[in-house]
């Protein structure tokens, strides 16, 4: 078959002639700085990343196995492979390197980026901080032609119109892909679903599958995906399962070696033990508030308030799910700010008189506590880590500024060294203050959004002082410290209050998701596979409606909250189950050696 | 090579303004115009290194395929398009005759140059191969002089700018035409030869494809069998499958043909610089003289295409490459120069035409004279010489 030859002349050869005719001429050591310049500029082969250069002062880690991999899929597979990389290797950053390539090498125009919801908006952040890329998202149908770059969550996308007969994204489908990148590939296992098909009818020159556990029950499964990939590579599936399956067992190839071979021409795999990076363990600390009897009279009261006697002025019941979190996470932060919350619903005559007095009777209760049991074991805390290493860094996580500013004052007579880490701060002011922790502090007490995206792998201990009931939220505090460059294990502080629905909260997200021994990034591939991690009825996380739901559902009886904390540890389980599974099947088969398992 | 981009780098920066500092093992660029450190994306200062091994934290590693270095050439894209050139040349008239003409009877008593102007038209057109994961990129120049492609040695030549802006350049774009065909042409081998290997490996992505749907309808066929044989248990619709044989080939062709756009090679070629070169062309006025006979002989001489335009005989017309006069002050070659018979000079056959009518041997015009009153040409020995009517009378009439 004859190639497709595309010959032309640049439309600017008329403006040279141009400026010709109108006398405009240059210096001749301009012209031959130009000339030399042509003759020197070389780009017949891929031998190296050429625009490692303009990226690496951002990358905090040099990692050689990221840019051997982006080099090798480029060169060897022509930009269209499975990277199979075990958890932790940075598959982001491998493709980054890709994009950056073939952007700056001028092989690409137009990029397609399909992710799970929940990394839609880390993938932009990665690709902006790091490659100094700008990705649209694709929010509506009509933003398909409002960037050459676009990131789009896949299961938004991938709807199929059934009264349409046709994808809702179709235009998806029009558009001529110079790359396409599909993030988490192992949900196209099947070949008969709306997301497969929609991936599959792309149009793409270049084209990423990412994953770290290309199959889990099936070989079909990792079939499927390549089939997606290179159609026919390996064959018809009765060819496939003639050649590749043992009967009996879905999941050990028949020929195991010549399967690998096939693989190896489609796809790169490198295992963390390969890459050297060592990883650190996260070790759960949950330390149990006792709250005092006025203390535990005051959080009842709180509960109460907000699950029977929460009306509006005209005594309709306010039960909704959004207001009740609304105040619900700030009244059992801290004192300061359940005050404050309260005090907004003492002094609004939007609620019920009888809502809005016992409020106040709340707010009252508090002016008369001694104690604050929450504080002082955070102190107690704090002062036994640093009797322990005095040059320990702890990273202090509060929700609410309120909070923060609560600690604070509350910290202020032991003479600690902190730095106070709030959102709204410049670049500059971000790096001045990291720097001051580094070098000099020995606290840095921070909000989510003040820390996000920052790197403290210089700090091994983090204190949660309440915790956020989204475990992806948890999961970006931990990922801070967990990252390559962290050299001891970390602690992971969690502050419980006995005898509450908290005790169950951070038994579930701290003991039961983020410190079980898994790497960073597979907690979102869990939940992503339950389908957990997009945003729920409300907008939230869905985890974090379900317990807003047990919450709402268990009418103060903390016992119905305990059973549906249960119900969704069950469900994670579960998850977790799976996705050891496909890793142990997925090493096997892939590596030919047993995975770890969690 | 690590020391050409060296050269190129400083070269560059130096013509930007920048500063630079040659530290041995790298270049510290500073004072870098704003302009340059946004189109590059990055701040200054810049510290060049030119070999692997000492790239670093902080250091820009140049080499032909680095980043900075496709950026510097961007940088210049939009400068030095259009060049105005002259070319000099030094021009030693008397070693130039000596060179190219001998002077066989005569000496050279005087010579002056006259230089006249042309333009000769170089356009340098850069061609990008892109395939697949692979970009090439190919420099050619071609000159186009009088309305012809020629390749010139500028070698003897000082070149420099050419602050002049009355040049006639009405033929600018006919002959842009002409190097644009010239450039077709020779990109061609390159083509073919990419397109060759590109070749290779999409036959081998089609024969994979075609192998599998082959496959595919065969299975389908033997499905259909099966069931037409009542041999299968499951209740498949025949009609079904003969469908999915046809949505099997479709796919096929989109596959296909996403393969050959995969494996497209596209080239363009752009016109990188066009310069127009002033050279000379001489016009060299030079004076022999033999005996009492002097000469003015033009050479013309265009040293671009190295072009001596020598004097012709003034009998036949061909070029000399020996000056010969003849004593009738005629430039003649060796076939046209005749010696008189009785002087033995060189003359030619215009001024050796008659004999003398005593002896019947052909002598020159300085040897004979016509008598006035028998009005017959004899040799002067025959003849005496009346000096007050300033002519000769022969002996026999005398």
């Amino acid at each position: 078959m004859a190639i497709i030859i595309d010959e032309s002349f640049s439309d600017d050869d008329f403006s040279v002639l141009e400026k010709v005719e109108q006398r405009k001429f240059g210096s001749v050591d301009t012209a031959k700085l130009k000339i030399d310049a042509l003759t020197l500029e070389k780009n017949t082969e891929l031998n190296g990343l050429i625009s490692y250069d303009l990226i690496k002062d951002n990358l905090t880690h040099k990692l050689k196995y990221q840019t051997d991999g982006a080099l090798h899929i480029l060169r060897e597979m022509n930009g269209s492979a499975l990277l199979a990389d075990e958890v932790g290797l940075g598959k982001t950053i491998t493709t980054g390197l890709i994009i950056k390539e073939c952007l700056v090498r001028g092989f690409v125009s137009k990029i397609l980026i399909l992710t799970p919801p929940s990394l839609v908006d880390q993938w932009v952040a990665e690709l902006d901080e790091k490659f100094n890329l700008n990705f649209k998202i694709i929010e509506s149908e009509s933003d398909w032609d409002k960037s050459d770059l676009v990131i789009a969550s896949i299961d938004k996308v991938k709807i199929f119109d059934n009264n349409l007969g046709k994808f809702r994204h179709e235009k998806a489908h029009e558009i001529p892909w110079d790359m396409l990148v599909v993030d988490e590939a192992h949900k196209l296992k099947q070949r008969n679903t709306t997301r497969w098909r929609f991936v599959d009818r792309m149009q793409k020159k270049r084209f990423l599958l990412l994953t770290a556990t290309p199959f889990q029950n099936d070989l079909l499964e990792l079939y499927n995906l390549l089939h997606l990939l290179r159609r026919g590579h390996l064959g018809t599936i009765q060819e496939f399962r003639q050649k590749f399956l043992l009967k009996g067992n879905k999941r050990k190839p028949l020929n195991p070696l010549e399967l690998r071979r096939r693989l190896q021409e489609v796809m790169l795999r490198r295992k963390r033990e390969e890459t050297g990076i060592n990883y650190k363990k996260r070790i759960p600390r949950v330390e149990v508030v006792n709250l005092t009897q006025e203390e535990k009279r005051i959080y009842d009261s709180i509960c109460d308030l907000l699950k029977t006697k929460y009306f509006s002025a005209n005594g309709d019941e306010l039960r909704g799910k959004l207001i009740i979190y609304a105040i619900l996470p700030k009244v059992t932060s801290s004192s300061r700010s359940a005050i404050e919350s309260l005090s907004k619903i003492a002094e609004s005559d939007k609620y019920h008189i009888e809502t809005r007095q016992r409020a106040q009777e709340i707010i009252d209760a508090y002016g008369n506590l001694k104690t604050d049991s929450k504080i002082e074991k955070l102190i107690e805390i704090i002062d036994k880590i640093l009797k322990n290493d005095k040059d320990s860094k702890i990273l202090l996580y509060t929700k609410h500024p309120t909070t923060l500013k609560y600690i604070m004052e509350k910290l202020e007579p032991y003479n600690l060294k902190i730095v106070e880490f709030m959102g709204g701060l410049t670049r500059e002011e971000k790096t001045e203050k990291i720097a001051q922790f580094k070098n000099n502090a020995q606290i840095m007490l921070s909000t989510e959004t003040g820390a996000e995206g920052l790197n403290f792998q210089f700090c091994n201990v983090l204190i949660n002082y309440d915790l956020p009931w989204n475990p992806m939220s948890v999961e970006q505090r931990i990922g801070r410290l967990d990252r390559i460059g962290q050299t001891k294990d970390m602690q992971i502080y969690s502050l419980a209050t006995k005898d509450t629905m908290e005790e169950h909260v951070v038994d579930l997200i701290i003991n039961k998701m983020c410190c079980i021994g898994l790497v960073i990034g597979e907690l979102p591939t869990i939940l992503f596979n339950l389908g957990l991690d997009s945003p729920g009825k409300m907008g939230l996380a869905k985890i974090e409606e379900m317990l807003m739901d047990s919450f709402i559902d268990s009418k103060n009886n903390l016992d119905l909250f305990a059973k549906g904390v249960g119900d969704i540890s069950k469900l994670i389980q579960k998850g977790i189950n799976e996705y050891n599974d496909a890793k142990i099947a997925s090493s096997e088969a892939l590596d030919g050696q047993p995975a770890q398992n969690i | 090579m690590d020391n050409q981009l060296r050269i190129f780098s400083i070269q560059f920066f130096k013509e930007l303004g920048a500063n630079v500092q040659d530290n041995g093992d790298s270049l510290e660029i500073t004072e870098v115009p704003q302009k340059f450190q946004k189109f590059y994306g990055k701040n200054e200062p810049y510290r060049l290194v030119f070999d692997k091994v000492l790239n670093g934290p902080g250091t820009e590693l140049i080499t032909p395929e680095s980043y900075l270095l496709k950026m510097m050439r961007a940088y210049l894209d939009n400068s030095g398009d259009a060049v105005l050139l002259s070319l000099n040349y030094k021009l030693n008239v008397d070693s130039f005759i000596k060179e190219n003409l001998e002077l066989k009877n005569c000496a050279l008593v005087k010579a002056t140059t006259v230089a006249s102007h042309n333009f000769l038209f170089k356009f340098t057109f850069q061609t990008t191969y892109k395939y697949l994961n692979e970009e090439e990129k190919l420099v050619n120049e071609v000159y186009v002089d009088d309305g012809s492609i020629i390749y010139p040695d500028l070698t003897n030549f000082v070149i420099s700018d050419l602050n002049k802006k009355d040049i006639e350049i009405t033929e600018l774009r006919d002959y842009y035409s002409l190097a644009k065909e010239h450039i077709k042409d020779s990109v061609n081998k390159k083509t073919s030869s990419i397109a060759d290997a590109l070749e290779i490996d999409l036959s081998k992505e089609i024969s994979r494809m075609a192998s599998y749907y082959q496959q595919q309808v065969k299975e389908i066929d033997e499905q259909i069998n099966k069931l037409n044989n009542n041999q299968s248990s499951r209740s498949k619709d025949p009609l079904e499958l003969e469908k999915q044989k046809l949505q099997f080939a479709s796919e096929r062709d989109l596959f296909v043909q996403n393969e050959q756009k995969k494996h497209a090679l596209r080239l363009n070629t752009k016109l990188i610089t066009t310069t127009i070169i002033d050279y000379p062309v001489y016009s060299i006025e030079a004076f022999f003289k033999s005996g009492v006979v002097t000469r003015l002989v033009i050479i013309k001489f265009d040293p671009l295409k190295n072009k001596i335009e020598l004097p012709l005989c003034d009998l036949c017309k061909n070029p000399l490459t020996e000056i010969i006069l003849c004593n009738g002050s005629h430039l003649v070659c060796r076939n046209c120069g005749v010696r008189c018979e009785d002087c033995n000079e060189i003359s030619c056959e215009n001024c050796l035409k008659n004999k003398c009518a005593v002896t019947k041997r052909k002598i020159c015009k300085q040897c004979g004279r016509v008598c006035v009153k028998c009005k017959q040409f004899k040799n002067k020995r025959f003849m005496d010489a009346d000096s007050i009517r300033r002519s000769f009378i022969c002996k026999n009439c005398y």
